[in-house]
């Protein structure tokens, strides 16, 4: 009996554990939203739910604000193509890290990120959690953490991911890949 | 109350006391007279014009030291950043000749943020930082506090404290993320400067 029920927890735990997949809805989470309003980075509360209703966006998880990778590559890539990225019918690009919003207001400002991405400070990793894309980058200090991926959002249904199932940067969750998947979507 | 009723009553009376007191000798934060439990802390510090990190064991890092630990909710939070730490750096100098090796600002943040952050505040050389990004070294202290409510998750309380030679002399304790005199650099400027006068 301890086997069977130690084989069917276990089987339990792997079900739970599964991350959010294509065709699955983003579970409803009250997120905290950093973006540019009038020249100044401001801070709302918003429901994902509300949030994506109607809308075609694209989520960008990264380690952390201030990371040499998210800060030199990752993040300037999507500041840098989010015009192109909106053509192909992606109405807004969020960027999202286990990060406080103070932390990622000063970090949005650092990237010049102006109007072009905005930010869900996911401070208590909620969101990242409930998604089941988090690591633990414990041994480098930063503690849980979001992998880095990249996702096309439509109205709330996940259409596509790119999983880097850790915090490396290939270019799985670069930019052009993204760009590419929501061309051949549009 | 039969007597089997009341030998239970009293029993369960008895543990839940007793629990009480173990759970409340737990929970108790760091004291004075108490020694810094040994962590590896991931120092921030300003070296030959640059912010460098580096790991050390606070046992090595407090021996034979006097220094004061000043613990901050987060980076970049309107207080720690406008008020609290730049006071610290301005009075660093006075906090020297009270006999004050080092100033070690502490939170639960990581590497990366710390150093942007003591780049920000312009901190130079006047004070250094612990970043303590899974937190440890603060729950090791039992100096954590939840601020999930503001979106930051686990932190450190504010609070000052002078540790000499890895034994804590004095603590000011927020209990909390506020900021109050009882944190502030005059605090443990007139506590240092006393402790100097009477060596």
């Amino acid at each position: 009996m301890l086997s069977a029920s130690r084989l069917f927890g276990r089987t339990l735990t792997s079900t739970f554990r599964r991350y959010i997949s294509v065709g699955e809805t983003i579970p409803q989470t009250n997120l905290t939203i950093i973006e540019e309003v009038n020249g100044k980075f401001e801070k709302t509360t918003i429901t994902s739910t509300a949030l994506f209703k109607n809308q075609k966006v694209v989520i960008v998880g990264y380690p952390g604000c201030f990371t040499p990778t998210c800060e030199g590559i990752h993040l300037p890539q999507y500041i840098q193509r989010s015009a192109d990225l909106r053509k192909t019918g992606v109405n807004k690009i969020y960027a999202l890290a286990i990060n406080d919003p103070f932390v990622t207001a000063s970090f949005a400002q650092k990237l010049n990120a102006g109007d072009k991405i905005a930010f869900i400070a996911d401070g208590t990793g909620e969101f990242t959690k409930k998604l089941k894309m988090e690591t633990d980058l414990s041994s480098a200090g930063l503690g849980i953490r979001s992998k880095r991926y990249s996702m096309i959002v439509n109205d709330n249904k996940v259409e596509t991911l790119n999983d880097e199932g850790g915090p490396g940067f290939t270019n799985l969750s670069a930019v052009s890949q993204i760009l590419e998947q929501a061309r051949k979507n549009k | 109350m039969g007597i089997i009723k009341k030998f239970e009553v009293t029993m369960f009376g008895l543990s839940k006391f007793v629990s009480r007191g173990l759970t409340t000798s737990l929970r108790r934060y760091i004291s004075v007279g108490e020694s810094i439990p040994q962590t590896n802390l991931t120092v921030i510090e300003k070296v030959n014009g640059k912010f460098e990190k580096a790991t050390i064991n606070s046992g090595s890092l407090f021996k034979n030291q006097k220094v004061v630990i000043v613990g901050y909710p987060g980076c970049y939070t309107p207080t720690c950043e406008t008020l609290h730490l730049p006071q610290y750096i301005q009075r660093a100098e006075d906090l020297r000749k009270n006999g004050i090796s080092k100033i070690y600002a502490v939170a639960v943040n990581d590497p990366f943020v710390t150093m942007a952050f003591a780049e920000r505040l312009g901190a130079e050389d006047k004070i250094s930082f612990i970043a303590d990004g899974n937190g440890d070294f603060t729950k090791k202290l039992n100096m954590e506090t939840d601020l999930s409510a503001g979106g930051l998750g686990v932190r450190s309380k504010r609070y000052s404290m002078i540790v000499s030679d890895n034994k804590v002399e004095t603590l000011n304790d927020e209990g909390g993320p506020s900021f109050t005199n009882l944190s502030a650099v005059s605090q443990i400027l007139e506590q240092s400067s006393k402790k100097g006068a009477s060596k």
